[in-house]
């Protein structure tokens, strides 16, 4: 217990550090991620190598290869890619208004921003059906406005699938940004109106390279959690915007096809790794406040 | 061009007033700092004194009143246009830029050419005796190096007027010594107009031309180093200024009548104003001797006292004692091996010809005990 305090009052001064697994008791925890996740994991990966038997790497061939799987890779990543631009765009922009707006102003933006964490994914992802749809309150406005005489057909599109997972992982981007934006010394944005910056300079040149660390955390996130997607594409999406994580269910449950299924999951979780490999450091950083070797 | 060649600018405040949220800050301010001179600002926490130079700066807007820089009113003229150096406490390097990155911002600002600026660069950082730290980062110097390259940044564009907001306070005993030359030395080299907060004495004694001396929002007093701390204008500015023991007592024609009825004196060509008045002496000018009869006559008053603590602070003992007036005061004697243990009764004597009268009013700056 006095371990535990100790780290964590020492976590209030210069460099806070995480209390180690073993202080805080937290050996059965991992285990239980061991049972479920990470067994369950290795398990499906291995069989991409031994289903059919003997297999060997034909099912790698099949993914780089086949059609289909292309076409649902290639869906997979052009999404999570617009859907992390946007997310940084508006995520950075939005964290920049809760910085600069007054205390009560500030406490209903950052409420607001943290709603979809109070919510479940699925709900989430089901009232965007309820207002894309034909009957839906985009369209009732639209027709009401007299700019459309017939719906349109805004459900089951890419766009569909785009806004609504730009709007959940949102919180993703704006939570580090915000987080860097509050650790900013203000005396440096005034240091540099005194050495001759106008305010746009002092942004663009102190503000904003500064406080980037929660953007670049806060996008890496967004974009590994974006590249196994599932619940909000299948809402949201028509048959042709479909991420690889529908096609692997598809290959589990109607194709039966564990290895090719193994395989693309392996392909998934190595470009994840790699990315979270690569933005550890930052992503740490941002949402712990801690300073990673 | 070399560094400081610009002509250095005068500074000139009329009644500035500052509130934040209502709670006035600054009651109208005036102050005059000469072009060239090193004015400094001193004053306990609270008192006004980063406000005033964020006012000057103008980085705040105040409520009332006016700054003209060299003669020209600032009323509206944005921070990046005034041509001001500032140095803060916390040095406020960008932390994303290397050292030369840092130096050459406000030339970069200033659409200074390439050339011409590293060699800017070059000469500011070897002004700050930093010749071949260009690359390095700021997380990679020391507090010392930092406080530097922000000096060198704040001088590289050749402003007219430096504001240094407490710039050593984050530096140790030691060091803050040679930065304070350092600091000295290029003011006195370039010409500059500086104005400097601190919130430590000796080394606004020891720096500045002129000492301007704040209370709660108002200038107590200003003037030169010796006037600040032989004359002090106020109980206040003379508590501040560092360690002394002083009397309450009323002042009628040539006598003075010591409070809580502690004796009488005879002023003996002092001039003093008549009515409530504090007679202040430095611990220093004060002796310390075995007690004995109080004796009013003479121009030297000795007076019984209490020993409430000492402290040793190499060849002087600084003593903490208690009159029979209940005034407490602090005295400083040659260490002689050993300290008069707390509660031990001895003799002040008080030299009347290096006492300093004051108006005694109810202001006085107390130091936490
Ligand atoms: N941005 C602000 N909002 C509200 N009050 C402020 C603000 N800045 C300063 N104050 C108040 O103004 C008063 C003067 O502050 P200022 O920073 O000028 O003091 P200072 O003399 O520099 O003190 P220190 O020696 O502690 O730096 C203080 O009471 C402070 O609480
Ligand atoms: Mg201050």
């Amino acid at each position: 217990m006095n371990t535990v305090l100790g780290s964590l009052q020492g976590g209030g001064s210069r460099k806070p550090r995480l209390p180690r697994p073993a202080a805080l008791g937290m050996w059965p925890v991992l285990a239980v991620l061991l049972v479920i996740f990470v067994w369950p994991t290795v398990v499906i990966i291995s069989r991409s190598v031994t289903d059919p038997p003997g297999a060997g790497l034909s099912n790698f061939h099949r993914v780089l290869t086949d059609p289909t799987v292309l076409r649902f890779g290639w869906n997979t990543v052009r999404t999570a890619l617009i859907v992390t631009a946007a997310t940084a765009v508006i995520g950075y922009g939005y964290a920049y208004a809760i910085y600069r707006a007054g205390p009560a102003l500030r406490v209903l933006l950052l409420f607001c921003a943290l709603l979809p964490f109070w919510t479940s994914l699925l709900v989430r992802s089901f009232a965007w059906t309820v207002i894309l749809r034909d009957t839906g309150i985009v369209n009732w406005l639209l027709l009401r406005v007299d700019v459309v005489d017939h719906p349109v057909g805004l459900l089951r599109t890419p766009f569909a699938v785009t806004l609504g997972m730009t709007q959940i992982l949102l919180p993703f981007v704006i939570l580090p940004c915000y987080t860097a934006m509050m650790r900013f010394d203000r005396d440096l944005h005034l240091a540099a109106r005194s050495l001759g910056a106008r305010p746009s300079a002092a942004f663009w040149l102190v503000f904003f390279p500064v406080t980037r660390v929660g953007l670049v955390a806060g996008s890496i996130l967004v974009l590994v959690l974006s590249l196994g997607y599932y619940i909000t594409p299948v809402l949201l999406g028509g048959p042709g915007d479909q991420p690889i994580a529908v096609l692997i269910a598809s290959q589990v449950t109607t194709q039966l096809d564990w290895g090719l299924a193994g395989s693309m999951a392996a392909v998934v979780t190595a470009v994840v790794l790699a990315l979270l490999a690569l933005g550890w450091r930052l992503v740490a950083r941002a949402f712990l406040g801690e300073e990673v070797r | 061009m070399t560094l400081g060649s610009t002509s250095p600018a005068g500074i000139h405040l009329q009644g500035v007033r500052k509130s934040y949220r209502g709670q006035p800050v600054l009651h109208g301010l005036d102050l005059t700092v000469a072009a060239g001179e090193f004015v400094s600002m001193l004053g306990p926490s609270g008192s006004g004194k980063t406000t005033t130079l964020k006012v000057i700066a103008g980085f705040e807007q105040a409520d009332a009143g006016t700054v003209t820089l060299d003669g020209r009113d600032m009323d509206g003229i944005p921070p990046e246009r005034r041509n001001i150096g500032v140095v803060f406490q916390n040095y406020s390097l960008f932390p994303h830029m290397s050292v030369a990155a840092n130096v050459g911002f406000p030339l970069r600002m200033r659409k200074v050419g390439k050339q011409q600026r590293q060699e800017q660069i070059r000469r500011a950082l070897s002004l700050v005796e930093l010749g071949g730290y260009e690359d390095r980062m700021p997380r990679e110097l020391s507090g010392g190096q930092q406080q530097r390259v922000a000096i060198a940044r704040a001088l590289v564009f050749e402003p007219q007027v430096l504001l240094m907001d407490e710039p050593l306070g984050a530096l140790d005993r030691r060091l803050r010594a040679v930065m304070q030359l350092e600091i000295k030395e290029l003011h006195e080299r370039l010409g500059l107009t500086v104005v400097y907060v601190t919130h430590d004495q000796e080394e606004a004694l020891a720096m500045s031309d002129r000492i301007v001396v704040f209370n709660a929002g108002r200038i107590e007093q200003v003037g030169t180093p010796r006037e600040i701390f032989r004359n002090p204008a106020t109980v206040f500015v003379a508590d501040f200024m560092g360690d002394s023991l002083s009397l309450s007592g009323n002042v009628t024609a040539n006598q003075v009548q010591l409070a809580g009825g502690a004796g009488e004196f005879a002023l003996h060509g002092m001039v003093v104003p008549e009515g409530a008045a504090r007679f202040l002496w430095r611990s220093d000018a004060v002796r310390v001797a075995e007690p004995a009869v109080l004796d009013q006559n003479g121009p030297t008053l000795r007076l019984p006292a209490t020993v409430i603590t000492s402290a040793y602070g190499g060849d002087a003992l600084r003593l903490r004692v208690r009159l029979a007036s209940g005034d407490v005061g602090i005295v400083t004697v040659r260490d002689s091996g050993q300290a008069p243990p707390a509660g031990s009764a001895i003799s002040v004597l008080l030299d009347l010809s290096t006492a300093v009268a004051l108006p005694d009013g109810a202001d006085r700056y107390e130091v936490a005990s």
